[in-house]
């Protein structure tokens, strides 16, 4: 089953085109990472998928589009930036319950607060379930914001840098966090980070995206397959990488290891 | 003081102050918190250019306003979804067009025995009965409402797009939500006027908003302030013999300059 599907998409802001003839799968079950520099349209992507922005093309979301599968429930979404009033009246507990609140109708379950609890405790947020959200910090209303996505209970969830703010101990942890709900509950996982060097021996699939996507069965840049081996994991089963019109991508992916 | 709340007018204008008091508590707060707070000012001034319509075509001013009230709220509402203009910019021109619309109208009408003033600032102490059934009316389909979309609204106030991708319709809420202050927005007039009805839909949900972070206490204060602002301002006003609409609003100002010193949010996060 094909979790997601991105046929010719291209986007444009203002008459710019940001996202140019893009297509892509995602097959359910799977972990796909998208790298690329800043402002080569990530968060774009993840946008138009969303129907946040307009685009021509076509997305399916489980065979279904954007509008649809949202209805149904399918998606969860963690943005880049959220500047939230750090006086808006919404606890850690209520903005988790509020991640549960699918589509017209429907009432929270009856054990609303254990979920929330259960949700927080993989965050380890769950100290904090009485506190105002806004008043938390970047990092723990990130963590926060995962327990939300998650409470959603979606199949397929998009992160925008969501380990953005998260510090070096709790990295492990969270990508810990996301294999698990990545096998256990088979949700699909689609990831923008910039640290491809640390998510690599974690994701199945990388895109890389500077407004085209650069995808080659076979990578061309980095020649020696013992290095690719190293920096991507023996889960890499397909590569997507960059060509000569991704500057920055080279570097990124194989940070940590050889800069080119 | 017994013997005042026996009086019939005094009756009808508890009843339909009290239906007003709910619904512009609860809508006060997600005004505030949406950083609407200039919406009431827009449709209720849209609603005047209605009023007059309705006077110079020798109909029912009431439903002409009812439309342009409408029509006033999913304009600001929808090029404030579109976000090319903050709201405030299109608040800004329409309830001056709206404003000289309706004195354009007034001047071809000719009808010098209207009551302009009544329109612009109400007297809860002359309800009729009809008035009062309308209201309750109004009050309670809005809340129906209101009850059956109350945490997917706060969920939308809190970020539309999260919300959006959980599937809650917030199109519909949002349209939803100023169809109802604009029912609100007419509903009132009789009661405090076109001028003040945007104080009751601000004050309550900002006094609430200065003592809590939680949101289904915030809206439970609002309802209480905004209570708190009519009676006592309805008894001010009959025994000061001041104007009704004005001593609520001053009433509800003063509540807030209170709760403005104390800062109750400030003191203690939980
Ligand atoms: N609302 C907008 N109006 C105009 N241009 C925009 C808008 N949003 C994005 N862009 C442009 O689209 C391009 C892609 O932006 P996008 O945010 O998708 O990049 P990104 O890959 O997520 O970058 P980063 O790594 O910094 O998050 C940029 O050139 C940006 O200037
Ligand atoms: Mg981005």
């Amino acid at each position: 089953m094909k979790a997601l599907e991105v046929k010719n998409l291209t986007v444009k802001i203002a008459g710019k085109v940001i996202i140019e003839n893009v297509s892509f799968d995602v097959v359910e079950g799977e972990i796909l990472g998208i790298v690329g520099p800043n402002g080569g349209g990530k968060t774009s992507l993840i946008r138009a998928i969303l129907g946040f922005l307009d685009y021509t093309g076509e997305v399916r979301i489980f065979g279904f589009t954007p509008s649809e599968a949202k209805k149904k429930g399918l998606t969860g979404y963690l943005p880049q930036k959220s500047l939230y009033d750090p006086d808006f009246p919404v606890k850690v507990r209520d903005l988790v319950a509020f991640g549960m609140m699918k589509s017209w109708f429907g009432k929270l379950p009856s054990n609303w607060k254990e979920k929330v609890r259960s949700y927080l405790s993989m965050v380890n947020m769950e100290k904090w379930e009485n506190y105002p959200f806004g008043k938390l910090s970047g990092g723990q209303q990130q963590r926060v914001s995962i327990a939300r996505v998650l409470a959603g209970e979606p199949k397929i969830v998009f992160l925008d840098e969501p380990n953005t703010g998260i510090d070096v101990v709790a990295q492990e942890d969270f990508y810990q966090l996301l294999m698990k709900i990545n096998k256990e509950l088979g949700v699909t996982i689609v990831m923008v980070s910039h640290d491809i060097g640390v998510i690599s021996s974690y994701i199945h699939k990388t895109a890389c995206l500077n407004r085209v996507l650069h995808y080659h069965g076979e990578p061309v840049c980095i020649t020696d397959p013992e290095l690719l081996r190293r920096v991507y994991g023996s889960g890499a089963d397909m590569i997507l990488i960059h060509d000569e019109n991704c500057e920055n991508c080279g570097s990124v992916n194989v940070k940590g290891e050889e800069r080119k | 003081m017994i013997e005042v709340l026996a009086l019939p007018f005094m009756q009808k204008a508890i009843l339909a102050g009290s239906v007003l008091a709910l619904i512009t508590g609860i809508l006060s707060v997600f005004i505030v918190l949406k950083k609407l707070s200039f919406i009431g000012v827009g449709i209720s001034h849209t609603a005047f250019g209605g009023v007059a319509l309705g006077i110079l075509l020798g109909t029912n001013p009431y439903l002409t306003a009812m439309a342009f009230a409408l029509i006033g709220a999913f304009w600001i509402g929808g090029i404030g979804r579109k976000g090319s203009l903050h709201a405030d910019v299109s608040i800004g021109i329409l309830f001056a067009t709206a404003m000289a619309l309706g004195v354009i109208f007034l001047g071809f009408s000719h009808n010098y025995n209207v009551d302009v003033m009544g329109y612009l600032f109400g007297n809860i102490l002359v309800l009729t009965s009809g008035d009062v059934f309308a209201s309750i009316i109004i009050g309670v389909v809005s809340l129906i409402f209101i009850a059956l979309f109350f945490k997917r609204m706060f969920f939308a106030a809190f970020d539309e797009e999260l919300a959006d991708v959980n599937g809650i319709p917030t199109a519909f809420l949002y349209y939803l939500f100023l169809t109802i202050v604009s029912f609100t927005v007419v509903i009132s007039i009789k009661m405090v006027g076109i001028i003040l009805v945007s104080a009751l839909l601000v004050i309550p949900g900002a006094i609430a908003f200065l003592i809590t972070y939680d949101y289904k206490l915030m809206v439970l204060l609002s309802i209480i302030f905004s209570i708190m602002g009519i009676y006592l301002g309805l008894l001010f006003s009959f025994f000061l013999n001041l104007p009704s609409g004005a001593t609520i609003v001053v009433t509800l100002t003063t509540l807030f300059l209170v709760f403005f010193l104390i800062q109750p949010k400030r003191r203690r996060i939980t």
